[in-house]
């Protein structure tokens, strides 16, 4: 997807993926596995000139995010997945295959756990990550990513590690994440139905997000005033 | 980012409240009726449009004057003087500039200082973004919705709601609630009434506290606000904003460019035409990034109520609960 509102949109659709204690201290009730299950309704704000609406579809095996035009999807079952970015400047195709491993990842549908290998293909050609995610860590290395197109320049090692855990919606992920890859770093926690991230020298992520989630809303705000909220609509 | 003396000036403005809040003791929220039925006062509303329908009445689309002239009324006396004053040193700098002779002694160039307001002012104008709007669509073009004081300025035979919740029977109305969310700065607002000597410092506490960095309150305005009356200090920014605008062409800079709608008129009639609250009344609504933090929302509220004197009286008349 090419805008720039991208970064925006992936950290949200992380968010989405994460989560309850309120920020004052107020409890609320974990979500169950796979409340977000469903199709979302978006609008985002990534800076107070601009505002845009979207869709996000989650299911265990297919996420699909439509910014207008733009379209980022990944879909697939078992062991072969692929992820595809749409938009005005064309298509641009990652397959991804998986050995999967146990990750309870709670109220997020999608599973994820186990090790990657995504591969370009067409105008992706070259592009070539592998990596591995589970209860404890995650670790990725990457040849080469095409930081025009997905807005995230990763070559070398991204190395991610659960430092603490908490009590989350989000099973596994529950807790504070450290994440590095060359002089980029980004801090993670998913306590309750929260999330917020951290980022330094990080291109287009550096900066901060925070969000909460319900099983029908989610919003969020990103450190420069941008953002963002979401509503799942309900089933039939 | 260096946003030089106009951005130092403003970011003082913003700290106002932490000067303000000590004088603000006691007087508890009254809750009205905890299961949001609003206590008196007239509920906005949204309809479904069908397809190819026509309104009977033509709904003007606001434009980005309206935006400004709901940011500015959201805005604390205090925060609009030191926007004044901000303005001003900018003309000055601007004008500095474009003198090879002149020489510009504040940090960084001007574009800089007024980036620095705008990302401060953000959820401010994002708000005032959304409710100025009298429709809106989902994305996939399903779904468009109309927004007004009335169901009579729907078109015949639209599904049309009251926006103030009225019960809970009609949640499981998708559609309904799915119009709601579109209509979400009105859907999620809550309204208080104000009362007693003490009500213009609550009010600027309100409006102050908005620009806080952790609050969940994106704007506070009152009655007289959105019945199209607009203070003298609003004016007094809008022609600071002429005058640095007119020292530029358009096109020369993107930042002063966009301060342009600042120095727009004041838009004539209604703020926020569906809305309309009695004199005291106050209409607060969230930031859009907090919008699933409602009781949260309200909770805030509550706590500024507490911190109020002890001679004014604070009354819920709409407390939100959480969208559907």
């Amino acid at each position: 997807m090419r805008p720039m509102l991208l970064p925006f949109l992936v950290i949200g659709l992380a968010a989405i993926s994460c989560g309850g204690t309120l920020v004052d201290g107020s409890s609320e009730a974990p979500l169950a596995a796979s409340a977000l299950s469903g199709t979302w309704d978006l609008t985002a704000t990534p800076s107070a000139a601009s505002s845009t609406t979207g869709t996000l579809v989650l299911e265990r095996s297919h996420v699909e995010l439509t910014v207008g035009e733009n379209t980022l999807e990944l879909r697939g079952a078992g062991d072969a997945m692929t992820l595809t970015s749409r938009s005005a400047s064309g298509v641009h195709v990652i397959d991804l295959s998986r050995a999967s491993a146990p990750l309870d990842t709670g109220a997020f549908p999608l599973d994820v756990g186990g090790t990657w290998a995504l591969t370009g293909t067409g105008r992706g050609a070259g592009e070539r990550c592998d990596a591995q995610l589970g209860a404890g860590g995650l670790a990725a290395s990457c040849t080469y990513v095409d930081a025009a197109w997905w807005h995230v320049a990763i070559r070398g090692s991204l190395v991610g590690t659960r430092v603490s855990t908490l009590a989350s919606s989000f099973g596994d992920l529950g807790g504070v994440w450290h994440l590095s890859q060359g002089a980029a770093s980004c801090d993670a926690t998913f306590h309750g139905n929260d999330f917020k991230v951290s980022c330094a020298s990080a291109g287009t992520l550096t900066g901060s997000f925070t969000a909460h989630v319900t099983d029908t809303l989610a919003s969020g705000t990103t450190g420069t005033g941008g953002e963002f909220a979401a509503r799942r609509r309900h089933q039939g | 980012m260096a946003p030089g003396k106009w951005g130092a000036l403003v970011a003082a403005a913003m700290g106002l409240f932490a000067l303000v809040r000590p004088s603000l003791r006691h007087a508890p929220i009254v809750a009205n009726d905890l299961n949001d039925t609003n206590v008196g006062i007239a509920s906005p509303v949204v309809w479904i449009t069908p397809a190819g329908a026509v309104a009977p009445t033509a709904i003007r689309e606001e434009g980005e004057a309206q935006v400004m002239g709901v940011a500015l009324a959201a805005l604390s006396d205090a925060e609009l003087a030191e926007l004044e004053i901000g303005l001003r040193l900018l003309a000055a700098r601007v004008e500095i500039r474009k003198n090879p002779l002149g020489e510009d002694l504040e940090d960084g160039p001007p574009d800089e200082a007024v980036r620095a307001v705008r990302q401060r002012l953000a959820p401010t104008l994002t708000a005032a973004h959304y409710i100025a709007r009298r429709t809106a669509s989902s994305s996939d073009g399903a779904l468009t919705v109309g927004i007004g004081a009335s169901c009579t300025e729907a078109p015949a035979g639209a599904p049309c709601f009251a926006l103030f919740r009225d019960g809970v029977a009609r949640d499981r109305d998708e559609g309904e609630n799915r119009a709601r969310f579109l209509a979400w700065p009105l859907a999620a607002a809550a309204v208080v009434k104000i009362e007693g000597e003490g009500c213009d410092v609550a009010l600027e506490a309100l409006r102050a506290r908005a620009r806080t960095p952790e609050t969940r309150i994106a704007l506070a305005l009152d009655a007289a606000s959105l019945a199209g009356s607009s203070r003298s200090r609003a004016d007094d920014v809008r022609a600071a904003a002429r005058a640095v605008t007119a020292k530029l062409a358009p096109g020369r800079s993107p930042e002063v460019d966009a301060l342009r709608p600042l120095g727009a008129p004041a838009p004539p009639g209604r703020l926020v035409p569906p809305v309309t609250l009695s004199d005291g009344e106050v209409l607060i609504v969230p930031k859009l990034g907090s919008l699933s933090q409602l009781d949260a929302f309200a909770r805030e509220i509550d706590e500024i109520s507490r911190t109020s004197g002890p001679a004014t009286r604070v009354t819920w008349r709409r407390r939100p609960r959480a969208l559907q």
